[in-house]
C-alpha cells in the first residue's frame, strides 16, 4: 500500500468518526451529550484494536484504546448485534460512561467494530447524578457487564426493563442510547464503501505506520530513569494524603511507567481501573505527538504501564470509581508530567489546577426532583515560552460551562459571583494561569455534593516557579463563612451561599522581579 | 437603476442591473478608505450616483474585528460578573496541547466594569441599581478615551429598566449599545459578546456610511446584513455587528436566486478561495444560525449559516514524520502565494498541482493579467515527490486527491450535522478555485448535478441586488405551551415586536413573518418553528404538532414532555420585485478554441466561457476557461449552457 493511499485512508477513517459524532450529538437527548459534548466515537479492527477516533474527550480516547480488545473477544458476533457495557473493570471507566459497540460486517465478513461512549446524566446511583461519595461500586449505580442490547437484531427486553427499574429518567437514557447506536450504524455504512480484504490490509498498514509517531515522540526524550510523586489529598472517607508514585524508564524508543509504591486502593470513590490510568498516561504522550497523528492504539505501542493490583491506580473489581475518572486521572497526569519535566523541561508545563471541581446540587420532592452538575475550570501551568492560561478546563476534560441565565431560569440557584481568581497562579518568570471563583446562592433547601482536589496540596511550579494557590470550598450561612470539605455532601438551607475558588496553575522559572 | 457593490479584500465588484440586463465591473479595493474604490467604479461605469439605488456589502465591521481595530469600548455588566467575556465558555482551543500560546485577549480587564443591581429570572428587581456606580461610570468615561459603551445586564431581555437607567446617565457623545436592544435573548455570554462587538465597531460603521452617503449622495443607500437581507444605511450603525457577514451573505442570496430560477431548491453552495472555502446549505431557503462567531467571538444574531473550511487553492503540501503526504491547513496565502505565482513561494500548493497537471491551462492569467510559472511548479513537485518516492505529476495528483478528501469530509460533516444527506443536493460552485474540484467532490458525495452560475466571479455583488429589505427582531420569554395565559402572552409579545419593527423601519410597508424557538422542557437547545396567524389561538393543535414533526425530522424522535416557547422572532420584510437573470445573448458559434494535455487524461478541448451561447452542450473531459476561474469538466460529466448562461452539469451514470 502506498503512502498516498494510506494518507487518504487515514483521513477517511477520521472523518467517519467525526460524522458519527455529528449524528450522536444531533440525535441525543440529554444536554450533557448534546451541549457539553461529553462523548467519543471510535473504530476498531476486528481484534478490538483502536484504528480511528474523533478528538472529543481525552479520558475516552485512552481508555478505549486500552480496553476494547478484551470486550470484543467475549462474543461470537452476528449481524445485528449491539453490545452495551459500563463496567469499569471490564472495559469501562466509571458507571455513567456507557459504551455501545456494533460489529461491522463487510461482504458478510466481520471486519471491524464501531463504538460510542457517552457520559449519561444518571445511572441509578444512590445520589442523583450518580457522582456521590459511595464506598461500593454497586452503590454508584447500575453495573452493566458487556452484554447484548440487541442480539442479531432482537432487543433484549430484560435489559430495557432493568433500565426502567433502576435509572432516573429512563426514557431520556434510552433515547441517548438509541443515538449512540445510530452513530455506530453510520460507521458500518461508510466502511462498506471498501472491500473486506482491502480494509484488512489498510488497517494493518495504518497500525504499523502509526507506531512511528509514538516512537518518534519517545525517541526525543533522553534515556534515563525519572521518578516523581504527588498526592491525592483525600478519598472522601477519611483516608488522606494518598501518594501516587511513578518510576518512568525511557530507553530509546520505549518507555515504561511503573506505579509501584502508589497507595493501596481506597474506601472512597477515588480509585481508577487500569483503563483510566492508561488513559491518563496516554493523554500525556499524545500531547507530545504532532497534531495530525492518527488516533490509533498503535501510537501507544511503545508505552508500557505497570501498576500493582489493588493499588489506587489499578483497583480491584468492586472498588468505587466515580472520582477516579474525574479527579485521580488529573493527578496521574501531574505525576507523569512531573517525571517528564526532568527529561524534557522545555516541553513540559508546570502543574495545572489538577482537579475538575465537580459540583452537584440536587433537591426537590418526589415528583420534581432536580439535579444540577457542573465542573469548573482553573489555571493551567506556565511553561518555557508563556504564562499559563487562566480559567480554562485542563488536561482530561474540556466541557463547557453553563450559562448563568439558563441556570437561574431552571434551578432554584442564583450566581452571585463568577470571576477570574486574580493572583492564584504561581509566580515565576512566567506566571501560572489563574483559577476562577464561582459563588451560588441556593433559594431553597437542597443537597450539595463536592468531588474536588488540590484544596490542601498545591499545583507544583517548575524550574524555580512557585506553586499555584490551593482551591477552596466555603459555605456562607447566618452571616459567617465556614470551610467545606474537598469531597462529600452537605445539606443546604435556603439563602446559603456556596463559594468555590479553583486552584491556580504552577509558575515556570525563578522569578526575579520581571514576571510576565 | 440598481447597483450592487461588494467590497472584497482585493477587488471591489460592481453589478449594475438595468432594463436590458446586467453590467459587471471590477476595481482594486482601497482598504484605507473603501469608499474611494466605490466612487471610482461608479465613475468608470459612467453613472450618476443620484440615480442609483445602491446596495452595499461592506467589510468595515468584519475587518475592524479581525484586525482588532474597533474603538475603545467600556463594557458594563453586573457586579462580580465583570470577567464574563474573559472567561467565555471556559474551554481550551486545542485538546492535546501542553504549551499553548497565550490567548489573545479581545477585551481588556480594565475595560470591564460591574455595577450593583440585579434582576432575577422572573424579571423582578431584587436589588436596586446603585447610584454611586453611575457616578463612577461618569468618572471612568471622563478619564479614559472611550468612544463607546456596551451594557449587558442579566435578564435585560425580561426587564430592561436597569439598562435604561444606565443609558440615561451616559454622555450623549458616546456610541451606546444596550444588550436588550441589540439582542433581546437569553445567554449572557453570547448576548454580551454580541453587544460588545456592536459597540466596538458601531462608531466606525456609522462614520463610514455617513461619509459614503454624504460624498456619493445616491438616491438610496442600503447595506446587506448577515441574515441575507438589506437595511437602510442610517439604520445600520445601531446594528453594526449584523454586518459581519455582509459580503458572504450576498453570495448565498445570489445562490438562492439561481436556485429559484433553475428550479433547483436543494443546493450545497461551495465557494473555494485561496486560503479557505465557504459552504452552506440551501434547502428552499438558506439555513440560518444564531450560533455564529467571528474569530472565535460569538455573534448570536440570526445570520446565514455559512461554514468555513480551512482549505483552499493555497493549501500547502508537506510530508509528515511517518512519511505520509499531507495537505494544509497551512496556506501560502496571497504572499508569497503558490510557487507558480513566482513571488518567492517554494512549498507546492494545491494550485501548483492543478497547473502542473494541466487542469489550469498554462495560458491562464492570474486575475486576468499575471502569467503562471509551470516550470517552477514542476520543480517544486519533483522535490516533493522524491520525499515519498514518486514522480512530480503523481505527487501533484496525490496532493489534489488528499485536498479533495479533506473537502469532501468537511462537506459531508456540514450536511450530516444539519440533518441532511449531500446526495440529495446540487452542488452550486462559485469563487475562484472551486471549478477545479467540483466534479471530483460531487462524485465523492454521490451528487449528480453541479451548477456553475453566471457572474460567479462577482457573485456576492449579484446577491446584493436580490436581497430583500428586512429586519430581525426577537425577545426571549420562556412560555409554557400548556399554560392558559400563553395565548395572550404570545399576542402581546408579537405586538411588541411589531411595534419595535415599525419604529425601526419607519415609512415602509412591512410584512411580518413570525417564528418561535421551541423545545421540550429541560432541553438545552431549540428548533425555530414558523408561526402562522391561525396557530396563535390554537397552540396545541397546530404549533405543538409542527414542533414535534420538526423534532422528529431533525432528531429522529419526539418526546412525551411539556413544550416550552423560548424566544419569539419576527422578521419584518418590505416586499419588492425579484431581480431575474436575463437571457443570455447568443454570440457567434464557437468551436473549441484550443487543445492541451491534462495529466492522466490526454488531449482535452478548451472553451472560453464568454463565447458559449445558450443551448451549447459538451461532454467531459474539457476545460471551461474564464478570466477569474477554470472549470475542470471531468469524464462522466456533461455540461449544458442554460438560457441565462448558467452552466448546468449532469453526471452521466
Amino acid at each position: 500500500m502506498s503512502a498516498v493511499e494510506l494518507s487518504l485512508f487515514s483521513h477517511r477513517l477520521a472523518a467517519t468518526c467525526e460524522e458519527m459524532g455529528a449524528i450522536l450529538k444531533r440525535s441525543a437527548i440529554s444536554p450533557n451529550i448534546r451541549d457539553r459534548e461529553d462523548f467519543s466515537c471510535a473504530l476498531f479492527t476486528r481484534d478490538g484494536e483502536l484504528i480511528a477516533q474523533a478528538a472529543h474527550i481525552p479520558v475516552h480516547l485512552g481508555s478505549m484504546a486500552f480496553a476494547m480488545s478484551g470486550v470484543v473477544g467475549l462474543f461470537d458476533w452476528q449481524v445485528g448485534d449491539v453490545v452495551i457495557f459500563n463496567d469499569p473493570y471490564l472495559g469501562g471507566t466509571h458507571l455513567p460512561d456507557i459504551t455501545i459497540v456494533t460489529p461491522v460486517f463487510v461482504e458478510l465478513e466481520l471486519t471491524a467494530f464501531a463504538a460510542t461512549r457517552a457520559h449519561h446524566a444518571d445511572i441509578g446511583g444512590a445520589t442523583p447524578g450518580s457522582m456521590g461519595v459511595e464506598t461500593r461500586l454497586e452503590d454508584e449505580g447500575l453495573i452493566i457487564s458487556p452484554r447484548h442490547w440487541f442480539a442479531a437484531g432482537v432487543e433484549n427486553q430484560e435489559l430495557v426493563e432493568l433500565f426502567f427499574a433502576r435509572v432516573r429518567a429512563p426514557e431520556e437514557r434510552m433515547g441517548d442510547l438509541a443515538a449512540q447506536r445510530a452513530a455506530c450504524q453510520l460507521a458500518s455504512q461508510r466502511l462498506n464503501a471498501f472491500e473486506s480484504d482491502q480494509l484488512e490490509s489498510m488497517f494493518a498498514s495504518l497500525i504499523s505506520i502509526s507506531e512511528v509517531y509514538g516512537r518518534n515522540a519517545i525517541a526525543s526524550i533522553p534515556n534515563g530513569i525519572y521518578r516523581f510523586e504527588d498526592h491525592l489529598e483525600d478519598d472522601g472517607c477519611g483516608s488522606t494524603c494518598l501518594p501516587i508514585r511513578l518510576t518512568m524508564t525511557v530507553f530509546d524508543e520505549q518507555v515504561s511507567l511503573d506505579f509501584t509504591g502508589t497507595a493501596e486502593q481506597s474506601m472512597g470513590p477515588v480509585n481508577c481501573p487500569m483503563a483510566v490510568t492508561a488513559a491518563s498516561v496516554f493523554y500525556v504522550f499524545r500531547c507530545l505527538m504532532p497534531k495530525h497523528t492518527p488516533q490509533t492504539a498503535a501510537i501507544f505501542h511503545a508505552v508500557s504501564i505497570m501498576a500493582p493490583e489493588g493499588c489506587l491506580v489499578n483497583a480491584r473489581a468492586g472498588a468505587p470509581v466515580a472520582a477516579g475518572n474525574v479527579e485521580t486521572s488529573q493527578r496521574i497526569v501531574d505525576v507523569v508530567l512531573g517525571a517528564l519535566a526532568q527529561a524534557i523541561p522545555e516541553s513540559i508545563p508546570a502543574a495545572a489546577q489538577g482537579t475538575m471541581n465537580n459540583v452537584i446540587f440536587g433537591g426537590g420532592s418526589q415528583n420534581s426532583e432536580w439535579v444540577y452538575y457542573e465542573t469548573l475550570a482553573g489555571g493551567m501551568g506556565a511553561h518555557a515560552n508563556a504564562a499559563g492560561l487562566s480559567a480554562v478546563q485542563c488536561h482530561m476534560t474540556n466541557t463547557k460551562n453553563s450559562s448563568i441565565e439558563v441556570l437561574e431560569m431552571h434551578y432554584p440557584l442564583r450566581i452571585s459571583e463568577y470571576s477570574v481568581r486574580k493572583g492564584s497562579g504561581g509566580n515565576g518568570v512566567y506566571r501560572g494561569g489563574d483559577g476562577l471563583i464561582r459563588e451560588w446562592q441556593v433559594l431553597e433547601n437542597c443537597h450539595l455534593s463536592l468531588l474536588t482536589e488540590r484544596r490542601l496540596t498545591q499545583p507544583y511550579g517548575l524550574q524555580g516557579g512557585e506553586a499555584g494557590k490551593c482551591g477552596r470550598n466555603r459555605l456562607f450561612r447566618n452571616g459567617a463563612w465556614s470551610e467545606l470539605p474537598a469531597k462529600g455532601s452537605v445539606v443546604l438551607l435556603a439563602g446559603d451561599r456556596i463559594r468555590i475558588e479553583t486552584p491556580g496553575g504552577g509558575g515556570f522559572g525563578l522569578a526575579v522581579g520581571n514576571e510576565k | 437603476m440598481f447597483l450592487g457593490v461588494d467590497t472584497g479584500g482585493t477587488f471591489t465588484d460592481f453589478v449594475l442591473f438595468y432594463e436590458s440586463g446586467f453590467r459587471f465591473h471590477k476595481v482594486l479595493s482601497t482598504p484605507d478608505d473603501p469608499s474611494r474604490a466605490i466612487e471610482q467604479g461608479i465613475s468608470e461605469l459612467g453613472l450618476n450616483a443620484a440615480d442609483l439605488h445602491l446596495v452595499h456589502g461592506s467589510t468595515v465591521a468584519t475587518n475592524a474585528i479581525l484586525e482588532r481595530k474597533g474603538v475603545r469600548t467600556l463594557f458594563i455588566t453586573n457586579k462580580d460578573l465583570e470577567d464574563l467575556l474573559i472567561i467565555g465558555r471556559q474551554t481550551r482551543a486545542e485538546l492535546y496541547q501542553l504549551t499553548p500560546a497565550p490567548k489573545e485577549a479581545w477585551i481588556k480587564h480594565e475595560d470591564c466594569l460591574g455595577v450593583v443591581g440585579r434582576i432575577n429570572a422572573d424579571g423582578n428587581e431584587i436589588e436596586l441599581m446603585d447610584s454611586d456606580a453611575l457616578k463612577m461610570i461618569t468618572r471612568l468615561l471622563e478619564q479614559g478615551d472611550y468612544e463607546a459603551v456596551a451594557v449587558n445586564l442579566l435578564f435585560s431581555f425580561l426587564n430592561p429598566e436597569h439598562e435604561q437607567q444606565l443609558a440615561a446617565v451616559l454622555p450623549e457623545n458616546l456610541f451606546v449599545s444596550l444588550s436588550h436592544q441589540v439582542l433581546s435573548e437569553y445567554r449572557e455570554y453570547e448576548r454580551g459578546a454580541t453587544t460588545y462587538l456592536n459597540a466596538y465597531v458601531g462608531p466606525l460603521v456609522q462614520r463610514y456610511l455617513k461619509r459614503l452617503q454624504h460624498e456619493l449622495a445616491p438616491k438610496h443607500l442600503f447595506v446587506m446584513h448577515s441574515a441575507g437581507g438589506v437595511m437602510a444605511a442610517d439604520a445600520a450603525a445601531a446594528q453594526a455587528v449584523s454586518l459581519v457577514l455582509s459580503g458572504p451573505a450576498g453570495g448565498l442570496v445570489a445562490a438562492q436566486a439561481v436556485g429559484q430560477q433553475t428550479g433547483e431548491t436543494k443546493l450545497l453552495s461551495f465557494d473555494m478561495g485561496g486560503t479557505s472555502t465557504d459552504v452552506a446549505l440551501i434547502n428552499g431557503a438558506p439555513s440560518m444560525t444564531t450560533e455564529g462567531n467571528i474569530a472565535g467571538i460569538p455573534v448570536a444574531l440570526p445570520m446565514l449559516d455559512i461554514h468555513t473550511i480551512g482549505a483552499g487553492g493555497g493549501s500547502l503540501a508537506w510530508v509528515d514524520e511517518a512519511g505520509l503526504p499531507q495537505v494544509g491547513p497551512e496556506s501560502a496565502g496571497a504572499t508569497p502565494g503558490p510557487v507558480c505565482y513566482g513571488r518567492g513561494g517554494i512549498t507546492p500548493a494545491v494550485t501548483d498541482a492543478n497547473l502542473l497537471l494541466g487542469r489550469i491551462p498554462e495560458s491562464a492569467k492570474l486575475g486576468g493579467s499575471m502569467s503562471l510559472n509551470r516550470e517552477a511548479a514542476l520543480e517544486a513537485f519533483a522535490v516533493y515527490g522524491e520525499k515519498i518516492g514518486i514522480g512530480a505529476e503523481q505527487a501533484a495528483e496525490a496532493v489534489i486527491h488528499i485536498a479533495e478528501e479533506h473537502m469532501a469530509g468537511a462537506l459531508r460533516l456540514v450536511s450530516v450535522e444539519r440533518g441532511f444527506n449531500p446526495a440529495d443536493f446540487t452542488l452550486l460552485c462559485f469563487g475562484g478555485a472551486g471549478g477545479l474540484h467540483a466534479c471530483a467532490l460531487a462524485e465523492k458525495l454521490a451528487m449528480n448535478r453541479i451548477i456553475f452560475p453566471v457572474a460567479s466571479g462577482a457573485f456576492s455583488a449579484m446577491g446584493m441586488l436580490a436581497g430583500r429589505q428586512q429586519g430581525e427582531f426577537s425577545r426571549t420569554r420562556c412560555l409554557k405551551l400548556d399554560d392558559e395565559s400563553t395565548v395572550a402572552s404570545l399576542a402581546e409579545l408579537y405586538a411588541e415586536l411589531e411595534q419595535e419593527a415599525k419604529a425601526g423601519m419607519q415609512g415602509l410597508t412591512l410584512q411580518f413573518e413570525h417564528r418561535m424557538d421551541m423545545r421540550y422542557a429541560g432541553q438545552g437547545f431549540h428548533i425555530t418553528i414558523d408561526v402562522y396567524e391561525s396557530d396563535r389561538v390554537n397552540l396545541h393543535k397546530n404549533l405543538k404538532q409542527r414542533f414535534e414533526q420538526a423534532h422528529r425530522q431533525a432528531y429522529g424522535h419526539s418526546l412525551k414532555r411539556p413544550v416550552e416557547m423560548v424566544t419569539a422572532r419576527l422578521t419584518a420584510v418590505v416586499e419588492q420585485a425579484a431581480v431575474t437573470f436575463p437571457k443570455l445573448y447568443s454570440t457567434l458559434d464557437v468551436g473549441q478554441s484550443e487543445y492541451s494535455d491534462v495529466y492522466g487524461v490526454g488531449h482535452v478541448p478548451h472553451y472560453q466561457r464568454d463565447q458559449l451561447s445558450a443551448g451549447f452542450s459538451c461532454k467531459g473531459p474539457a476545460l471551461i476557461v474564464e478570466a477569474t476561474s477554470t472549470l475542470w469538466l471531468s469524464e462522466a460529466w456533461q455540461m449544458h449552457v442554460d438560457v441565462s448562461g448558467h452552466l448546468m452539469l449532469k453526471r452521466l451514470l
